[in-house]
């Protein structure tokens, strides 16, 4: 992966060259979400009030416990990656096991609200019933478009950094330098973490 | 020649057999893959431009349906824009090109690169999939809320197709960025970086910053299309026009992801032609950057009749205007660069040449487009289209053949036949001219564009347009003759030919598998010319 | 270079810390305050996690400069998109 820079200088350079490509990548996908909470920013300045009323609407409870699951992902990633640098395999490789169970947990919470929403008629997904209290049905139903396009999105991306914690650990004895692609996929989970960082006041605090 | 001989064996010498084409991470076979892909969809954009202008040749609407004909110009554009001209010149001479440029033996991901083009075919198999079950009408905007409620064509499959090939996008912008930060041979500084490089990298960063806001405009596609999210459903509060402020964030500086390495190639070319340096290096490297920073924001003329406000129609007219000028800096040094220079019109320089009056004039063309009165009566009308093709046929794939011309010796190790390929270029040159310029006058008098019937004053400019449309398909088809041709009849070439200055002429001719046999080093400005003139016997067909 | 346990764990205890914040700063009604806390925590927790567990303090210049590029280039998209819908 890393060419004839890293046969001058092996470790350090060859791991800064693919460490800047992974940034390269994150910034990228910065724009994506960029782009998504645009929309969001937009459809907010022109209905403040429903998104207010929406945000309500949402679970602070697990709003609040979904952030926390993931800020404690991150950190046992965060682990993973000092303990993989330290040469001890065993504990990066439980570590990286538990970081995708953080996030399994994160998507399990998260389909529980999807599904409580859906039972309140709070969802405007495939032809289910939208009946949103209050008195401004369609201005409510921009925050709620809005919602799912955000956390969806973001779901996409943790499922994407489950599979790739999880077949880290489980190829990890297979691959030549272990330690550099953990720190890379770490890169990755806590950007995610990041992105929910952003999001979880926007979508759940605007009370 | 002697040399020959002595000479490592190319990297063809791998192996030419199909494992080893589809799984080498070589970045020279890579950008054969692509090469081949690419010309396969410019041919299939081709076939639809042609039944476009056929149709038009006459004031009926006599050949095919108007339904149909919706379907032929999104097949068109969408082919043209996403699978021949975006990664046309970094895909292929690019990837060939920007190793060799900086002394490196590959890119920085050589997997990466392999990925990006399997990548690039599954999307492009979607768009394919589209196509053959019916096509798509909505235009190669997918403008909402037709694309998303309305339209009954396979916008879906052909919205993922052009997502999935986002990535491959991406994947090579990251893979140039970091080969162009990491990979430079010792002493290959900024300032001593070929032009093509500096507009690599730009073009790089556009696509890494500018393809994701693309890839989130589909995915709302996709969720109205699929999941019934209406984000820009007027009837759900939804507002189309945001839909419009994304699309164009990405689409104008995928404008410049189109032009911006071509304007790297004729750097290359017109100095190595006119025996002279590069006028104003400097500046040309600044305005290219400039270029790719200042295409971020000016997407709002693409709206200036849409129902965008007033106020912002001026802020992005006032910034339409100051892109121009790194633009025209450009304009200007190459220009210089011809001064007192001893200048021989083999082929690539004659596509330069023909790509600086072209892309000069399509670009002069912008800037009527950029004043929102006169837009207001030109907008939607072929003046558009004249403007666009004279910068994306006119200027783009002009600089892309001149590139494939200059450096097909240093790609294949042949040379192509001369003669031919100045009658190409200049009868790609009348064609492309006779097939646009009346477009010009015909936005002008008011034929709106995306129509295939129109009054009978129009008849005339429009029988010119089509006819020129055949002298210009035949300036395309001829160099696929003879550069296929010159694969297995081409004279041998020597190491350089051209007696250019730059990296890739340091090495043999095909290159070997990596690159060079010794790491090079570079210890002097680029464009070092004048070298002395390559001999006429050299330059000219065996 | 590497991350100790240590600071990991600070890191980590500082955001649970700033999630309670914002958190229970949606309790009391600030009125525009309340956007400002939220954002400014948000701000906060982003930083805390770019800077300290993808070890961004410690880069080199052009892997820092990614995290500028999206903020101006962000910046760039709702700047202009914004003077349409404030000035219709």
């Amino acid at each position: 992966m890393t060419g004839d820079v890293a046969s001058a200088e092996p470790e350090a350079t060859g791991r800064a060259t693919s460490e800047l490509g992974v940034f390269v990548f994150l910034a990228s996908e910065g724009l994506l979400f960029g782009a998504l909470l645009l929309v969001y920013f937009i459809d907010r300045l022109q209905n403040g009030s429903a998104f207010v009323a929406g945000s309500r609407e949402l679970s602070l409870l697990l709003g609040t416990t979904n952030t926390a699951v993931l800020l404690s992902s991150s950190f046992v990633a965060a682990l993973a990656t000092s303990w993989g640098e330290a040469g001890r395999s065993r504990p990066a490789r439980v570590a990286l096991v538990v970081t995708a169970a953080l996030g399994a947990c994160f998507l399990g919470i998260k389909a529980y609200e999807y599904l409580d929403e859906a039972s309140r008629h709070l969802l405007p997904v495939f032809d289910l019933a939208f009946a949103p209290p209050g008195d401004q049905p369609q201005a409510t139903e921009r925050f709620f478009s809005v919602y799912l396009a955000l956390t969806g999105t973001h779901a996409l991306h943790l499922l994407t950094g489950m599979v790739l914690m999880l077949s880290l650990a489980a190829v990890w004895s297979k691959l030549r330098r272990p330690a550099n692609v953990l720190r890379l996929a770490a890169l990755y989970w806590h950007f995610i973490d990041v992105i929910w960082v952003v999001l979880f006041p926007i979508l759940y605090l605007v009370r | 020649m002697s040399v020959i001989a002595s000479e490592p064996p190319g990297y063809f010498a791998q192996g030419m057999g199909i494992k080893a084409w589809l799984l080498s991470t070589d970045h020279k076979r890579i950008a054969w893959l692509y090469l081949v892909s690419l010309t396969a969809f410019f041919l299939l954009g081709g076939a639809a431009a042609t039944l476009i202008r056929l149709e038009l040749a006459t004031p009926a609407g006599d050949l095919v349906s108007d339904d149909i004909y919706n379907r032929l110009f999104t097949m068109h554009g969408i082919v043209m824009v996403w699978f021949f001209l975006i990664p046309s010149i970094p895909a292929t001479l690019g990837n060939f090109l920007l190793p060799l440029m900086l002394g490196a033996k590959d890119l920085a991901f050589p997997r990466l690169n392999l990925a990006s083009w399997y990548v690039f075919i599954s999307g492009s198999l979607f768009t394919l999939y589209a196509v053959v079950a019916g096509g798509v009408d909505t235009g190669w905007t997918f403008y909402t809320p037709f694309s998303s409620l309305y339209s009954n064509s396979h916008v879906a499959a052909a919205a993922v197709g052009v997502f999935i090939v986002g990535f491959s996008t991406i994947m090579t912008g990251i893979n140039f960025i970091v080969t162009t930060h990491r990979m430079r041979a010792p002493g290959q500084t900024w300032f001593r970086l070929p032009i093509f490089v500096w507009t690599i990298y730009t073009t790089s960063l556009v696509m890494v910053l500018a393809t994701p806001v693309l890839a989130a405009t589909l995915l709302t596609i996709i969720l109205d299309r699929v999941f019934g999210i209406g984000l820009f459903d007027p009837d759900k509060g939804g507002d189309p026009l945001l839909f419009q402020h994304l699309f164009w964030f990405y689409s104008h500086p995928a404008v410049y992801i189109m032009i911006l390495p071509g304007m790297g190639v004729v750097s290359e070319i017109i100095p190595c032609f006119a025996r002279r340096p590069l006028f104003g290096y400097r500046f040309v490297a600044y305005a290219t950057i400039a270029i790719g920073v200042l295409g971020f924001l000016v997407w709002g003329h693409h709206m200036f009749v849409s129902g965008q406000s007033a106020f912002a129609g001026i802020v992005f007219s006032f910034l339409t205007f100051m892109i121009a000028v790194p633009s025209a800096i450009k304009v200007f040094n190459w220009t210089f660069t011809l001064r007192k220079g001893s200048v021989a019109f083999d082929a690539p320089m004659l596509y330069a040449l023909f790509f600086l009056a072209l892309f000069t004039f399509g670009g002069l063309a912008g800037l009527f487009l950029g004043q929102l009165a006169v837009d207001v009566h030109l907008t939607d009308t072929y003046f558009v289209v004249a403007h666009f093709h004279y910068i994306m046929v006119g200027g783009m794939v002009m600089a892309f053949m001149a590139g494939m011309h200059f450096w097909w010796p240093k790609m294949t190790g042949r040379m192509y036949p001369e003669m031919w390929g100045r009658v190409a270029a200049v009868t790609a040159f009348i064609g492309f001219n006779l097939t646009f310029f009346p477009q010009y006058v015909l936005g002008f008098l008011g034929m709106p564009r995306r129509y295939h019937a129109y009054p009978d004053e129009f008849g005339p400019w429009h029988l010119l347009s089509s006819a020129g449309a055949v002298v210009l398909a035949l300036g395309y088809l001829m160099p696929l003759g003879y550069l296929t041709w010159s694969l297995f009849y081409g004279r041998r070439a020597p190491a350089d030919p051209w007696h250019a200055t730059g990296l890739e002429w340091k090495t043999s001719s095909p290159p070997p598998q990596h690159n060079f046999e010794q790491r090079p080093e570079v210890t002097g400005p680029p464009y070092d010319y004048p070298l002395p003139a390559p001999s006429r016997v050299e330059g000219v067909e065996p | 270079m590497t991350m100790t346990f240590r600071t990991a764990a600070l890191t980590y205890l500082a955001l649970l810390v700033l999630l309670a914040l914002t958190v229970g700063s949606t309790f009391l009604s600030l009125g525009p305050l309340n956007s400002a806390i939220n954002l400014g925590v948000a701000a906060l927790k982003a930083g805390l996690i770019a800077l300290i567990f993808m070890h961004m303090r410690t880069l080199e210049g052009v892997a820092r400069l990614t995290a500028l590029v999206v903020m101006v280039w962000v910046g760039f998209m709702f700047a202009l998109t914004w003077i349409d819908y404030a000035s219709r």
